[in-house]
């Protein structure tokens, strides 16, 4: 167990179309995208809980999309990632709630500190902004700076993965923000 | 790399490995790929049943208790004529489900269709815009290939150029695709 190490392993079930056998997402480019894309139209759900963010990734937003973005208004994180032995990537969540245009934000980010910034969309529609590099401190200040917004709504935190992270509520916050819906199991299906 | 494969007619060869072999393989995979590690063992169990499947190209996959997991394959050096074996990669099966063990190459949307459906290599400009992102890696290293907007890795690639030479050049075929979501590979589910 050494210490560079930081990353997790992550661990999913991912749902397979019945139709074309692909992960649902990609139904558009399976053997049979019009008869998936007709099956999916009157699909009903309740059967699971966690998982909600991945049904609406591929059919229209739905209202827990809207609960959830209620949820995480007014609140900006910055959080310093660690991936693997490969450098620290800044993450920016929540910007969006603060009127500002997520593309345009990232390409500030990418001349200011001259580094790789982009997008990065979760399943549940949140998106976030990772930035290559420890940034925190330099990100928060260029945020408050120039899109007025006060450094008490800004959060942040060291996201150290333990690297045995065996429960899914432990799953780092920022992955999920990509879409990383962990859900940790045992075994191969 | 299994564009035109198909599982009814190409397998040529099934060979049943040793058990001595699962201790090896494990080791490989948890060298290549470190985050296995807390699963290796369900993975590759010392006890199963471990199969080659040797297919056209010098491509090889390997079964455990039926159920194909891994590839590789080798390449004929064009300068000194030796054959140099690449490890072993997990299949996208593996790779959906461990999502992160590959570093992430992640690209725009409009290069999916390009990749997934028409099975292309992947070029430098789809990997340096605004949209995507890619893991500092050298050159000759196997990628998991995301698109914006997607949840899920759709394909696994080898790097032609390090991600830095990507970056700089920004032109030219970046990645070479390996395996992609329903590919021939993909429709194998087993032996
Ligand atoms: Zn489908």
């Amino acid at each position: 167990m050494s210490d560079s190490e930081q990353e997790t392993l992550i661990i999913k079930e991912v749902e397979l179309c019945e139709i074309c056998g692909l992960p649902h997402e990609y139904c558009d480019w399976g053997d049979f995208p019009n008869e998936c894309s007709a099956a999916k139209e009157p699909e009903q759900e309740g059967d699971e809980e966690g998982e909600e963010g991945e049904k609406d990734a591929e059919s229209a937003p739905k209202k827990s999309s809207k609960k959830e973005k209620v949820k995480m208004a007014s609140q900006i994180q910055v959080l310093r990632s660690k991936r693997g032995s490969r450098k620290f990537v800044t993450v920016v969540i929540g910007l969006e709630e603060f009127g500002v245009d997520l593309g345009e934000a990232a390409t500030l980010f990418r001349k200011k500190f001259a580094c790789g910034a982009s997008t990065v969309k979760a399943a549940g529609g949140e998106e976030s902004i990772d930035i290559q590099g420890d940034l925190t401190d330099e990100v928060i200040e260029l945020i408050s700076e120039k899109f007025n917004i006060d450094e008490d709504k800004i959060t942040t935190a060291e996201k150290k993965r333990p690297k045995k992270a065996k429960t899914a509520g432990k799953a780092p916050k920022n992955r999920s923000s990509r879409g990383m819906r962990a859900t940790i199991t045992s075994g191969m299906q | 790399m299994f564009t035109k494969f198909n599982a009814a007619t190409d397998v040529s060869k099934v060979t049943l490995l040793k058990k001595s072999i699962a201790k090896k393989v494990s080791n490989d995979l948890v060298e290549n790929f470190p985050l296995l590690e807390e699963v290796v063992e369900e993975l590759v169990p010392k006890k199963a049943e471990l199969e080659g499947v040797r297919l056209p190209d010098n491509v090889e996959l390997l079964a455990v208790d039926k159920e194909i997991r891994f590839f590789r394959w080798s390449e004929r050096d064009a300068e000194t004529g030796e054959i140099d074996h690449y490890p072993y990669v997990p299949t996208m099966r593996i790779l959906l489900k461990y999502p992160n063990i590959l570093p992430r190459f992640q690209m725009d949307a409009g290069a999916i269709k390009f990749v997934l459906k028409n099975q292309s290599d992947v070029m430098a400009p789809g990997l340096t815009n605004e949209q995507a992102h890619m893991d500092e890696v050298d050159e000759n290293t196997p990628v998991a290939l995301f698109a914006h907007g997607k949840e899920h890795p759709f394909g696994i690639g080898l790097t032609i150029m390090s991600s830095a030479e990507i970056k700089e050049k920004n032109a030219g075929v970046a990645v070479k695709l390996l395996h992609v979501l329903n590919d021939g590979l993909w429709k194998m589910k087993g032996i």
